[in-house]
This record gives C-alpha cells, structure tokens and sequence, in this order.
C-alpha cells in the first residue's frame, strides 16, 4: 500500500513536471508560430530584394547585389576574411554570390605584402572580395587590391 | 511571402513520388491517409533525390526538369502498377460471390498496445481514468457522470492536433517569408545545391577543383540534389528559397511517424502527449541551429533514421517492409556522414528487439539482407562519387580516427564533456524545460519500458543513443573537444530522437496507467469504508 502510494505521488509529480514543460514550451512555440504566420501575411509580395534587406543589413544586401552584377555567373573571385577570428563572414558572402565560383585567401591581417597575395591568388580570380560581418563586402578588381595590399592601405 | 507555390508543389512533389514507393511496402500502404503521406515524404526524398544522385554520378544525366519530372513519373508509374497487380491478386484470391473470409483476431506483437477487449477496471475520479491501454473507453458511465468532462476528452485531443498543425504551419509561414538564416544551411547544404544546379550534374566542377572554397565538399548530396528538384522543376530563381519548405515540413513527418510509432506502441493519450512535447522543443522548430526552420540535416537525418528503425521493429516478418526500411536507411547514409554510421546502428537496434533463436532464422536473414542491401548501394554510390572530390575545410575524421590517440582520452575528456553537453541541454533556447522533466518522467515511467515491452524499449535505446556513442567518439579525437561540443551536442540529440521520444511514449503510459491503477484502488477503499460506515449502527 504504501509503495502505491510513493509510487502515485512520484507519478503526480513527474506528470505536473511533463505538463509545466508543455504549457511553457507550448506557450513559447505557439507565439513563435503566430508571430511568423502574421510576418507572413504583412511581408507578402515582397520582391527577394527587399525581404533580403528587411533580415540582413541593407548596405550588406546593397553590396552584394552591385558585386553579382560586376562579376558574372560562373566568374572566379578570391575572399579575404578582414574581421579578427573565423566569425564567418566568407561564408555569407559566398553563399549569397553562389554558383560564381571562390577561393579562399585568408585573414586580412595575414596578408602583409603583395608577394604573398600573388603566391595564394589563382590566375583565374580576376576580382577579390573583402568581407568582414561589421561593414559591407567591398569588391576590387585584382591589379586594384594588388596595389593596396603593397601601399599598406590595409593595416 | 515568396514562392508559396513553388514551395507547396516542391513538397507535393515528393509525397507523390514517394506514394509510388510506398505502394511497395506493405507496412506503410495500408496506413490511414495522414501517416501515410508522412512516410511518402521520405520514400519521395529517398527515391527521387537518391536516384537523380545516382543518373547524374553513374550516366551523366543533367539535373534538369525533363530528368526530374521523368524520374518522379516512373516512381509514381511503379506505384501504380503495384496497387494494379496487388489488386488483381486480391481479385483472383477468393470467390467473389462466396461467403467473405472471417478476419483473424487481432494478435498484438510483441509490444504493441492490446485492443479494447483487454478489460483493466480504471477508476472513474481521474480525469484521465476512461483512457484505457492506448484507447479511450466507450461507455455510457461518463455521459451520466458528466457529459461536460467526456466532451471536454473527446476535445482535446482535436485541440492538441489543431496546435501542432499550427505549429507546423508556423514553420511553414517562415520558410515562404524568410530567406535562409542557419549557419550550415548557407555554408553547406544550399550553397552546394546552386553549385551543381549550375552545372546540372552532382560532379560538380567546384566540388572537383581542389583550389575552390567549398566547405565540406565531400558531405553527401541528397538534400542539396532534393533542393535542385523544387528549383529546377519550378523554375524559380535561387533568392526564392522555396526549398526551405523542404526542411519545415520534415517537423510535421517527425510528428506522424512519432504518432505511428508511440501510438501502434503506448496508445493515444501517451503518443499525443509525446508529439506536443516534441512540438515545444526549440531545437526542433525554430531554433536556427538544428530545427527544422534552419536549413540543418539533423531533424532531416533523425526521420530518415528514425523511420528506418521504426519499419524494421514495426514489421517483423516482411522481406519488403524491410527493403522499404533500406531504403530510408540508404536516405540516412546520403544525407549527413553520421547517417552511414546510423543506419548500420539502427539494423543493430532492430536485431536487439528479436530473441537470438528467431534472429538466425532464414527470413530474418532474408529481411536483414533486404534491409542492408540498399544501404550498400548507397555507400557504394557515395564512395564513387567521393572519389573525384578532394577533401578540404573539414575535420577530417577519417584521418583522425587512423592517427588519433583514442585512448585514455575516450575516458579522460568524459567529465569536461558531460559538462560542457549538460550546458546545452539546459539551454531554454535550445530545449525548454525538456531536460529537467523528461528526466523524472523516463525515471518513474520506467515500467513502461519492462515486461512485454523491454525488447521494443531496449532497441529504442539503443536507436536514441546511437548518436551520443558517435558523438563521444568525434569528440574523443576531435582536437578541439571544447568548441565542438557547444555547436553539435544538441544536433546529436536531435538525430536520436524519434526513438527517444518513442520511449517517452511508452515512460507516460505507465505514468497515466499506474495514476490511474492508484485512483482506481484509492476510489475502492473509499467506496469499501463509506459502505461499511454506512452499515455500521450509530454508536450511542
């Protein structure tokens, strides 16, 4: 009798524990769901290019689509990480300008003289993006980036 | 809202193409029209992403609408002629003017919920006491007690379904509206998939080009391919992202394959109670790092291998229900590097759930090989197609576990580790309160899992913590153990899960059962000492 009991009262307990998890997480994942169903009812129509502007930065969005229309679909590009540790940003920017094609270069604040540029840039990689997550990408074309590179313009 | 259409015919796509494989499988082609739709979601992925991977590796044929369209039109063909051959057999088995067969009594398997002819008295005090072995028992008692409660029961469930069907179209809302927002998502999966959409081949140039930038390039293709299906097919431009949809409505499967399995198992009241826990989880909804809003393969991975592990105990006796659970196997193998492992897991889980006499018999043997058999294609596929791809940005562990001293750090890395996965368990944003109170739950539901039901309950664990045993493995040899941890422990928890909620399951049937047992008992000592009040005289 007395085991039941322990038994009904530690069921009790783990069933009041289960409930308060649904009625938080319920609560929680049904105002998500009424937030995203009532976004998707204000933003309809929206072209691609402002739903982009409205999740990410506009001068980001901005960037990308003036760097897509200078390099073409199948060009070859190289990426340079400009912010201080892996924060991703590469990865962004060659997602949003896929299928052209990139290399990677390496951190900015590796790229000390030019020489070394020359030594990673493949021939093929005609232009090289500068990406970093705290401002826009900025695009150069290779003899451009070159120049800065061997100025110093980028220390 | 953008590509709403595309996004709906994308998904409709595969159902239809996974109806046809389904006719195949007897397990599922007998199923009521919701689940059955769940498990041709993932024969459609599986069957028409699979083989359009392997005509564009194997033959050269471009990933291009007329390829797709005719690939999907021959799945749909097969099913078709199987539902007509099937048929006619049903047609040509007895007379049609002769008396009809009696239908054999439902036999229970070996774990499975007994009908409404098992008869345990349950008390009428706990509002949950008409719910008997997985069944709400009809009677007139309730309507005379109280119609308001039993309308209020035979409520809640439709308001429980109506929630999660809310849920799911929350999810669904967010994949026409928002571009994709995960970090693998735009570094993985979507960026390969516009790589081979361009060149309309899965050997793509980028991936062969060793100097290209491609982040994991040898990661199987399957979903990247099943995303190349909705864009090519319908014509829609790359920034229209209607292939997320693809990705939310893998929590809607997840949901019904939990209902198929918690309900054939545990019985309704249990399997609802489970599939709204499932629902409240962030890593599985909205959380843009594993749920199924995020563009990740882990929710994708757990349905494949999860569906695959409930076929295989599901049907024990069919050469075909194993076949199809092969096929979503091979789905788990192409999806992520893990699934490979998985799949070869989940065959181990099943086998764990039949006695060792009835596992070496010759048609077990025969459904083990039918079950191996298209995982074996699929690793042979993915071999051929890595051949001409060089690995780069990628941790390697094909390396590391050839060069990595295992030992003693498989036993030394466990408490920084356990603390480091509790940290993300305990994450409101990843899990809620999940981990404080499913813990308590399994613990005092833990008869759920003995008697008839610990074959089934052991092979559910073993499928949930095949996924921990892989990642303890990773993180064995990972170098940096520390900052792996935080970003993939709750993707590995996320792959186990279908059979780990599965468990759940069957944890709050005994919960509600023995609640209700200990109501049923209380209620018959009052109704016993209220009598024998009544018949005892009045002391002077």
């Amino acid at each position: 009798m007395r085991v039941h009991a322990v038994r009904s009262r530690s069921a009790t307990f783990a069933l009041a524990l289960f409930g308060l998890l649904l009625a938080v997480s319920l609560f929680w994942e049904t105002g998500r769901s009424v937030r995203r169903i009532w976004w998707a009812f204000a933003y309809a129509g929206e072209t691609p290019l402002e739903e982009r502007s409205r999740m990410f930065d506009p001068g980001y969005v901005q960037a990308i689509e003036e760097i897509r229309r200078k390099i073409p679909r199948h060009g070859v590009y190289a990426l340079v990480d400009a912010d201080a540790a892996e924060e991703g940003s590469v990865l962004w920017v060659r997602f949003d300008l896929a299928p052209r094609r990139a290399t990677y270069l390496g951190f900015l604040h590796d790229l000390r003289d030019s020489r070394t540029v020359r030594e990673r840039l493949i021939r093929e990689a005609r232009w090289v993006i500068v990406a970093s997550v705290r401002r826009p990408p900025v695009l150069y074309d290779r003899p451009a980036f070159l120049r800065a590179v061997q100025e110093g313009r980028f220390r | 809202m953008n590509g709403l259409l595309p996004s709906l015919g994308g998904v409709a796509l595969f159902v239809a193409a996974g109806l046809g494989l389904a006719e195949l499988v007897p397990a599922v082609r007998t199923l009521p029209w919701p689940r059955r739709l769940a498990w041709a979601y993932l024969f459609g992925i599986a069957g028409l992403s699979g083989s359009l991977y392997a005509l564009s590796h194997f033959f050269d044929v471009p990933l291009r609408r007329p390829a797709i369209l005719w690939t999907a039109a021959a799945l749909i063909a097969t099913g078709i002629a199987a539902r007509a051959v099937s048929r006619r057999r049903h047609r040509c088995g007895p007379h049609p003017l002769g008396p009809p067969l009696p239908s054999p009594p439902h036999q229970p398997g070996e774990g499975e919920v007994a009908r409404s002819n098992d008869r345990r008295a349950l008390g009428g005090g706990f509002p949950l006491s008409r719910w008997k072995w997985g069944r709400w028992e009809r009677g007139t008692e309730g309507v005379r007690s109280g119609g308001g409660r039993l309308r209020l029961r035979k409520a809640l469930p439709w308001a429980a379904t109506a929630l999660l069907v809310f849920i799911c179209l929350g999810l669904f809302a967010d994949a026409v509206t928002d571009p994709v927002t995960g970090w693998d998502g735009r570094m993985t999966w979507s960026t390969q998939a516009l790589w081979i959409q361009d060149e309309g081949t899965v050997d793509s140039e980028v991936l062969q080009r060793k100097n290209l930038y491609v982040t994991h390039p040898q990661y199987p293709l399957l979903l990247p391919v099943a995303q190349v299906v909705v864009l090519e097919t319908f014509a829609v431009p790359p920034d229209v992202h209607s292939y997320r949809a693809l990705y939310t409505t893998f929590l809607a499967v997840f949901l019904l394959l939990l209902w198929d399995g918690a309900r054939r198992w545990a019985g309704r009241l249990p399997a609802l109670l489970a599939g709204l826990a499932a629902a409240g989880v962030p890593a599985f909804t909205f959380y843009e790092d594993t749920g199924a809003a995020s563009g990740y393969s882990d929710l994708p991975l757990s349905c494949f291998y999860g569906a695959g592990l409930l076929l295989l105990l599901r049907s024990r006796g069919r050469v075909a229900d194993a076949l199809g659970a092969g096929l979503l196997l091979a789905g788990a193998a192409l999806i992520k590097n893990e699934g490979a492992l998985l799949a070869f897991f989940a065959l181990g889980a099943a086998a764990l759930a039949l006695p060792w006499k009835k596992l070496l018999r010759p048609r077990q043997l025969a459904r083990l090989g039918a079950a191996v058999l298209p995982v074996f294609l699929a690793l042979a596929l993915l071999a051929s197609w890595r051949a001409g791809i060089p690995n780069r940005q990628d941790e390697r562990y094909g390396y590391l576990v050839a060069t990595a001293d295992v030992w003693p750090e498989v036993v030394t890395r466990i408490p920084l580790m356990s603390g480091l996965a509790l940290r993300q368990m305990f994450r409101f944003d990843h899990w809620t309160l999940f981990w404080i109170a499913v813990p308590a739950v399994f613990w005092v539901g833990r008869r759920g899992w003995s008697g008839r039901r610990r074959r089934l309950a052991l092979a559910l664990a073993a499928g949930a913590l095949a996924p921990l045993v892989i990642a303890w493995g990773a993180y064995s040899i990972h170098p940096h153990f520390d900052t792996l941890v935080p970003v993939t422990w709750t993707r590995f928890l996320v792959q186990g899960s279908l059979p780990l909620f599965l468990l759940l399951a069957l944890a709050l049937r005994d919960l509600i059962q023995g609640r209700s047992d200990q109501l049923t008992r209380s209620n018959r000592l009052a109704r016993v000492s209220q009598e024998k009040f009544r018949s005892e005289p009045p002391r002077s």
